[in-house]
């Protein structure tokens, strides 16, 4: 029982991580029904980018966060522009779109790799490293800072996609492309800010979990795959899913950790995933009709 | 088309003694004959993909995780028990062959990106095997004191006697894809990318149709994976990371999806483009990236399809004048 509580913590830690790759996921799919895998590489930008800002350079949190979200969520913008829009325009399938995100998460990998250094960085916490004792236990400030931004992004997503004449338009645009149009939505536009936003949240969450581990060119793919399980495991499309998916796909890491071994944390996931692909593609809590919109 | 079909037979066993002549051409330097070596696994690998994702229509990411099961297979077997070569084939191509069959029953329903994450899964799975199960596989660190193969005695101890090896397996395997491309087999599974509801509908199993390409696919990558081992005669895991597979796969983008010369032509691509961008260490990598995204936008159907573009206009060409000189 004595590792059970700082498993759990550190379960729901990296859960909210996931849980914010799986929103950046989603927002993308949900407005183009295109996986995103550059996701990973953004993540990965996300917590590069931060850790020299922050920890190396010594500028304000705040300034990093912003700074750094809009750098990626630049990056997103581009991909869309570069990469993902000329296949749209020429009613590619899915496939080849699939194909050319990879290509676009490959130039992402080397351009930092080769720009800015493959060396591993560490980041800091803004809050330091001095745990905070509740109850008998040790928990690090910046596993709070982790969940609170995490509960403030969804919620802001939630406001924004529910509550704005911007989240109409791009549920719209989800809804129906061609309806959308006719209303005078730019779609276009409406595609790429959905796939800025996934940057900048997936950024998000590589200056998150930077401080746990450390920041290099070669993290992206581990988690982009994590988030895509955290979404698949909730179900595409779905968002309260991703929230439950992020949530078990980070416990089950932190408890085959503890209790198996550290170095099988990364194995269990993916056989999760595998499990979920191969049993439930619409995941636990998705509906049969959006896994066969993403398959058209 | 008799003439075409003719002259086309006349180019391929020109290629193939180009290709076998390579040893002579490069004077019998070994660094050149390696490199031909190398170009003759590649060529392998990427017509097994060609099968799986060309041919299929089954997107393989995989295709470096299987690779690297046919390399370890012949690297335990042959140091820790003393196998000889030829006795390892059998397990290193059996072995990807079941890791297909086993993991492709339930992915073949698969489709898209939901395939593509399973594969990449997949890949990086036997990658994690490969580090962790350090009792196995030598861990990080890998296997060396790999021994090259001998027949009746005479063992293949240089370059240029390895490579004929090579040379041997890469005709075959191209000869057994061309064969495919034109059995009952290979429509089928044509058929199947096409439009699986009409394949059904003539008595088609998409199903055994799509496992069968993911598993020859795999079964070629193991060859290529023994022949590896035996040239390189040390293996290790960070050769047969996701960024081989993504490599593999933009090698096949720029040949020519759905083409066995597009294959070859991809794997010559992919053994040049090291040799020329070696001295700008990794802009290798950045340079697939970029040619992944511009070639799925701009020549989907790669080098060989261009080929056959050009070959197309000037048989039509010939034949238009034909016409005109009958008529005159």
């Amino acid at each position: 029982m004595d590792f059970f509580i700082p498993l759990f913590i550190s379960g729901i830690t990296f859960g909210c991580i996931y849980i914010l790759i799986a929103l950046a996921f989603n927002i993308v799919f949900s407005s183009s029904n295109v996986i995103n895998f550059a996701m990973g590489e953004m993540v990965m930008v996300g917590a590069i980018i931060s850790s020299i800002l922050y920890a190396e350079e010594r500028l304000p949190f705040i300034f990093t966060m912003l700074f750094t979200m809009i750098i990626v969520a630049l990056l997103g913008i581009i991909e869309y522009f570069v990469a993902v829009r000329p296949l749209r325009r020429k009613n590619a399938t899915l496939i080849s779109i699939v194909i050319a995100t990879l290509g676009y998460s490959i130039v992402l990998k080397m351009l930092v790799a080769l720009g800015i250094g493959k060396e591993e960085r560490s980041a800091i916490s803004p809050l330091g490293d001095n745990p905070i004792t509740i109850g008998g236990y040790n928990i690090l400030p910046q596993s709070i800072l982790v969940v609170g931004l995490t509960i403030i992004i969804l919620l802001l997503t939630w406001f924004v996609f529910n509550k704005t004449m911007l989240g109409l338009s791009i549920r719209a645009t989800a809804f129906h492309m061609d309806g959308a149009k006719l209303m005078g939505i730019n779609v276009e536009w409406i595609i790429a800010l959905c796939f800025g936003v996934g940057g900048g949240i997936a950024a998000l969450a590589g200056l998150l979990l930077a401080p746990f581990s450390y920041a290099s060119p070669w993290i992206g793919l581990t988690y982009g795959i994590f988030g895509f399980a955290a979404t698949i495991i909730g179900g595409l499309g779905n968002w309260v899913g991703s929230i439950v998916g992020g949530l078990a796909l980070g416990f089950l890491e932190a408890f085959a950790t503890g209790y198996i071994g550290s170095e099988w944390g990364e194995g269990i996931a993916l056989i999760v995933m595998l499990l979920i692909l191969f049993i439930r593609p619409s995941g636990l809590f998705g509906s049969q009709e959006v896994q066969e919109a993403g398959e058209n | 088309m008799q003439r075409i079909s003719r002259s086309r037979g006349l180019l391929l066993v020109l290629c193939i003694l180009l290709f076998l002549g390579i040893p002579v051409f490069a004077g019998f330097n070994d660094y050149y004959v390696h490199v031909a070596c190398i170009f003759g696994i590649n060529a392998i690998l990427l017509l097994g993909l060609n099968i799986a994702y060309g041919i299929g229509g089954q997107m393989n990411l995989a295709q470096a995780g299987f690779y690297s099961l046919g390399a370890y297979a012949t690297a335990i077997l042959q140091v820790n028990y003393g196998w000889s070569w030829w006795l390892t084939l059998i397990p290193a191509i059996a072995i990807p062959v079941l890791v297909a069959v086993i993991i492709g029953i339930p992915s073949v329903k698969l489709r898209h990106h939901n395939l593509a994450m399973s594969t990449i899964a997949l890949g990086m799975g036997i990658h994690v095997f490969l580090v962790q199960a350090g009792g196995i596989s030598g861990g990080p660190s890998g296997i060396i004191g790999i021994e090259r193969p001998s027949i009746f005695g005479f063992v293949l101890d240089t370059e240029t006697r390895y490579f004929y090896l090579i040379a041997v397996f890469t005709i075959v395997c191209y000869v057994f894809c061309r064969n495919l491309l034109q059995s009952r087999v290979g429509r089928a599974i044509l058929a199947v990318r096409d439009d699986e509801v009409a394949a059904r509908a003539v008595g088609i199993s998409p199903f055994y149709m799509k496992l069968l390409s993911f598993a020859i696919s795999a079964g070629f990558a193991g060859i290529a994976g023994s022949l590896y081992a035996s040239l390189n005669l040390f293996v290790s895991p960070e050769t047969f990371t996701i960024d081989l597979s993504l490599i593999l796969l933009a090698a096949l983008m720029i040949g020519g999806v759905g083409s066995n010369v597009g294959a070859l032509l991809g794997a010559l691509f992919i053994t040049l483009v090291p040799e020329f961008l070696q001295k700008y260490g990794d802009l290798e990598l950045l340079f697939y990236g970029i040619t992944i995204i511009l070639v799925i936008i701009y020549f989907p159907k790669g080098i060989a399809g261009g080929l056959d573009y050009l070959s197309r206009i000037i048989s039509s060409a010939y034949r238009s004048s034909n016409e005109k000189l009958a008529r005159d």
